[in-house]
């Protein structure tokens, strides 16, 4: 029997604005001002329990709103250009803005305010979206729990008790409280579509590449993506469409063509055509049966739409999480390296005597965790064990690159579960690193090879935790996700954030 | 001496390789992470199962060549009084530069 998502207290009240369409089509009809949609989302933001807000960004949005208001009125109607004209967005505090301060959930950058604004956040705004302020993180991106963030956790936004999931925990938890129409999230392993599954909303990750990474404070370069958590893939799509693309200030952006998303979105597959592969080292013993089941049921339901449902193996699955922790960690590592307090932050170590103490005074200001991380990565890099773990680490990495290439082979795209649980409670493995690492199993792999991948919520279980499917696409095939995903979510509006209200 | 391969994870490497990263751990820290970084390494040990011979170990996901730009001058992010912002975050500055503890 099939259960059903526990409702956010008070969602009602915005449910009516929480998607573009909803939004642009009350402004074209002048029965909302940008201005009045961002008091709202303001009071929200303010007033809300969860802690996904660091910092809310009143006076900033209010002006941004009623620069808005004039355009709209003076136009009658949404310019066309503006493809998130007066949108409320929340933004994951790892992306800097100019001005603003951006803390990365770490006392170590507790007053930095950064020069300049990020490519994503520039883009979005430049499209009219209008930031309402940060939200809250694991410390660094380093989580998968959002326990880890130096200035408090998140709650699930339905069951206080339990985890968001994270790293991009506030993101989540804001967009399915209702606390901004979309957020910016960012996924190394799996930040953006673990707490999409546990939270019960749409997270995508990129294509490695896909968005510019200028203006995100870096955790693991070659990881490393920015993207949208939204209530639907409509807007998944709609805000990828705005920022992805090329851009010279980040020297890893990919120079390919930027399809129409929004019009993936709305396209009904040729189903006699797509190719679903299964890979079967994602439905091992483990599993929570519920999970499985959901997925499962998503699965039958693409088989009745006409497609073909195809085992393929991705027989390096297991070794991934061992693969990411080497790989993540020395990056982090080195990425690290830059906050010894002489540039950004604060700097406790001032009358230290020499320059190592000084530093090491400075570097105090990490979490456990960050900590732990840089130490694992200095050892993974340091000299006599850098072959044997770091070199190692990346051959197993085009290992399992080869596993989706070879699988890609035979299917067009490949669904699976995001995680093998729903949302934990909160403290339940905050003493266990590695079982707190085995969460984002299912997520690394798409990561470690670079490979877009999307979570739509596809069931509940029995306390009315959100379940994610995920579909994983070759490199620069956001548009299956989109086309894929959003026809499963249009045919199961009961299992989505806004149930059938935005459909 | 340990095998490179198969190191002795203790207190004393964990000591080493913190000093490397420059972290400062109380005694309370060193013992937990010794422990943890001990049963990372176990688990990360199961790598040496995979046949990589002859395998180019990746680093970047997508092909990826660099690219050189125009060497052209932007212009610099200066406050309204022609100072650099970054130097609003800075702990400590002085004549537009960064203000360091004398070290030598």
């Amino acid at each position: 029997m099939a259960h059903t998502l526990k409702a956010v207290p008070g969602i009602d009240e915005i449910k009516a604005y929480a998607t573009v369409k909803q939004v642009h089509a009350a402004y074209n009809a002048g029965k909302l001002t940008p201005s009045e949609l961002t008091e709202r989302y303001l009071k929200r933001a303010e007033g809300t329990k969860t802690g996904a807000y660091l910092q809310v960004l009143r006076d900033r949005a209010m002006a941004q709103a009623k620069a808005h208001d004039a355009v709209l009125k003076r136009e009658g109607k949404v310019p066309p250009g503006q493809p998130l004209f007066g949108i409320p967005l929340g933004i994951k505090d790892v992306l800097t803005m100019d001005g603003v301060r951006t803390t990365c959930g770490s006392r170590m950058l507790e007053n930095y305010v950064p020069p300049y604004t990020g490519t994503a956040v520039e883009r979005l705004e430049r499209a009219g979206a209008i930031s309402l302020g940060k939200l809250n993180m694991d410390e660094f991106a380093m989580g998968s729990s959002n326990e880890n963030s130096a200035f408090g956790p998140v709650n699930h936004p339905t069951h206080p008790d339990r985890v968001p999931g994270g790293s991009s925990g506030g993101s989540g938890a804001a967009v399915r409280a209702g606390l901004c129409v979309g957020a910016l999230g960012t996924d190394t392993g799996g930040s953006i579509r673990l707490p999409a599954s546990y939270c019960g909303i749409v997270g995508l990750k990129v294509t490695y590449g896909r968005v510019s990474r200028f203006g995100l404070v870096a955790f693991s370069s070659s990881l490393d993506s920015i993207g949208p958590m939204t209530h639907t893939v409509e807007d998944s799509a709609r805000i990828l469409q705005a920022m992805g693309g090329f851009d010279p200030r980040d020297s890893t952006s990919a120079d390919v063509p930027m399809p129409d998303f929004i019009a993936s979105a709305n396209r009904d597959p040729d189903w006699s055509k797509v190719r679903v592969g299964v890979p079967k080292e994602y439905f091992i013993d483990g599993i929570d049966p519920e999970v499985r089941s959901s997925v499962q049921r998503a699965l039958d339901w693409y088989k009745s739409k006409g497609a073909k449902l195809v085992d393929v193996s991705l027989p390096h699955t297991k070794y991934a999480v061992a693969t990411y922790y080497v790989v993540a960690v020395s990056e982090a590592s080195s990425n690290l390296a830059r906050f010894d307090g002489v540039r950004f932050g604060l700097r406790p170590g001032q009358g230290e005597e020499d320059l190592t103490a000084f530093y090491k005074k400075n570097r105090t200001l990490f979490g456990p965790e960050v900590k732990r991380r840089i130490i694992l990565g200095t050892f993974a890099l340091s000299s006599g064990y850098y072959d044997a773990y770091f070199n190692r680490a990346c051959q197993v990495r085009a290992k399992l690159k080869e596993d989706f290439d070879r699988a890609f082979e035979k299917c067009d795209v490949i669904a699976c579960p995001v995680a093998p649980t729903t949302a934990f409670k909160r403290g339940e493995k905050t003493g266990d690193p590695l079982q707190m690492y085995l969460m984002d199993i299912f997520t690394i792999p798409a990561s470690m090879a670079g490979m877009p991948g999307i979570s739509i919520p596809c069931g509940a279980d029995k306390d009315g935790l959100s379940i994610g499917l995920q579909l994983i696409a070759p490199q620069f095939q956001e548009e299956r996700l989109f086309s894929f995903g959003a026809a499963f979510e249009k045919a199961h509006p009961e299992m989505q954030s806004l149930g059938g209200a935005a459909q | 001496m340990a095998h490179p391969e198969s190191p002795e994870v203790n207190e004393a490497l964990t000591r080493k390789v913190a000093d490397l990263a420059r972290l400062e751990l109380t005694d309370d820290e060193v013992q937990c992470f010794t422990r943890q970084l001990g049963d990372v390494l176990a688990y990360v040990a199961q790598l040496k199962e995979v046949n990589v011979e002859g395998v180019e170990p990746m680093v970047h996901p997508i092909p990826y060549t660099l690219r050189l730009r125009e060497d052209e001058v932007e212009p610099p992010f200066l406050d309204d009084e022609g100072h650099p912002k970054v130097l609003k975050s800075a702990p400590d500055a002085m004549y537009d530069g960064y203000k360091v503890p004398q070290i030598v």
